[in-house]
């Protein structure tokens, strides 16, 4: 992925960049989120459909608001799924991204990203690096949890 | 006019199979009227194509009229989501959307048929279609309940008003007791005999019993096809059909 995101955008704008880790990461991204929202629209009985369309809801409203909100928790779990698993992508983001160790001027450069500064920090030679590795990899994980954690707050099922 | 629905010569299909042959019958406007019938006769595939359900089941044909208001539903000119605000259904099982108050559940046919109401029009037709529902004094102080959280019989009142609150003139009830206990589907019972002062109301069973209590007329199917009609007294006391009797009087089906 990352060498397919290289060939995509970052030779032709002849540098690495924010928004080429951007494209690159949406590109394992998007197709995770699109199969599971649709396993769980699947999901949805059929008896909701026909509830909704026997009020006279037209299809693609019924589609858009009743189904898709009945799978509302199946949809956002997959988004998580899929977000935990591109936070921790690191190969894909040497090739696009590449890190930046100064200040941010712009998304057409190079950016620094949690996953990639542990990398270079891991195989640096120094132990106060490696410990710095492991700090961010504890964050990288607290990052991880809060996000599960608000998503499963607003989806939670009122009682 | 004295018919809500006339049904001529309705034949359908699901793929080479046919279900319905040559149906033709009256509905009587403000009545209760019963499908009754064996499995698999084709009740249920005969009500829901007096509203269009069918419409999204692959394979499906229909040939014949069904005229509401003097109009055949299956002709190009009509909207069968139009029609379906006018002919509304009720399921066997209870069907509440998930992830919707019980308030929402019933508000939800107004909210997305596209006039604008406000919140106050709303809670008013809510509590109108509640009260019609005999719901209202059990529910009015858990309107934020899920709807899926109330119990069987509460929810299949809840589906019922959900549908009334659209304003139909014609109620479809596909088995809507089958699902529920013997108290909750008294209730239901009542209600549909209270509902049949102002709507029109086809009720699918197979519960004797209860086709003669609540109906004004009955219709015995088999096999696809309509073996009679007639008041509820009259098929039960003195069916023309010898078919019609030998179900009756338990013999078969």
């Amino acid at each position: 992925m990352g060498i397919f995101g290289y060939l995509l955008w970052v030779l032709p704008m002849k540098r690495f960049s924010a928004w080429a880790g951007a494209a690159a990461l949406a590109m394992i991204f998007i197709p995770v989120v699109v199969r599971t929202t649709e396993e769980m629209l699947r999901m949805v009985p059929q008896s909701v459909r026909e509830a909704a369309l026997a009020l006279g809801i037209e299809r693609w409203k019924t589609t858009l608001f009743i189904t898709v909100r009945t799978a509302t928790a199946g949809i956002v779990t997959g988004i998580l799924l899929a977000m935990a698993r591109i936070v921790g992508e690191t190969a894909p983001l040497l090739f696009t991204a590449l890190g930046n160790q100064f200040w941010q001027e712009g998304l057409d450069q190079p950016i620094a990203a949690v996953p990639l500064q542990i990398f270079s920090y891991a195989i640096s030679p120094y132990e106060d690096w490696h410990d710095k590795a492991w700090a961010g990899a504890v964050v990288l994980i607290g990052m991880v949890f809060l996000i599960s954690a608000c998503a499963r707050y607003f989806t939670r099922v009122k009682k | 006019m004295e018919n809500a629905l006339q049904v001529k010569d309705l034949c359908a299909w699901f793929g080479e199979h046919q279900v319905l042959k040559n149906i033709t019958m009256d509905i009587r406007r403000n009545s209760v009227t019963s499908v009754m019938g064996p499995s698999g006769c084709g009740k249920s595939t005969f009500i829901r194509c007096l509203n269009r359900m069918h419409d999204l089941t692959p394979g499906f044909r229909v040939a014949g009229d069904v005229l509401f208001d003097g109009r055949n539903i299956y002709s190009e000119k009509i909207d069968p989501v139009l029609l379906r605000r006018k002919v509304g259904m009720v399921f066997q099982q209870p069907n509440p959307f998930p992830r919707m108050s019980a308030f929402e559940n019933v508000a939800v046919g107004l909210k997305f048929n596209g006039k604008k109401r406000t919140r106050s029009e709303m809670a008013e037709v809510v509590e109108k279609s509640l009260r019609m529902a005999a719901l209202w004094d059990e529910l009015k102080d858990h309107l934020d309940r899920p709807g899926t959280s109330l119990s069987g019989g509460q929810q299949q009142r809840l589906c019922i008003a959900r549908a009334l609150a659209v304003e139909p003139e014609v109620l479809l009830m596909d088995e809507p007791c089958s699902a529920l206990d013997p108290v909750s589907a008294a209730k239901i019972e009542e209600l549909i005999e209270d509902l049949s002062d102002k709507y029109t109301i086809v009720v699918v069973t197979h519960n004797m019993q209860q086709a003669g209590r609540i109906s004004d007329f009955v219709a015995f199917f088999l096999l696809g096809d309509l073996i009679e009609m007639d008041k509820a007294a009259k098929i039960f006391t003195n069916p023309a059909d010898r078919r019609t009797e030998e179900y009756i009087t338990g013999r078969f089906g």
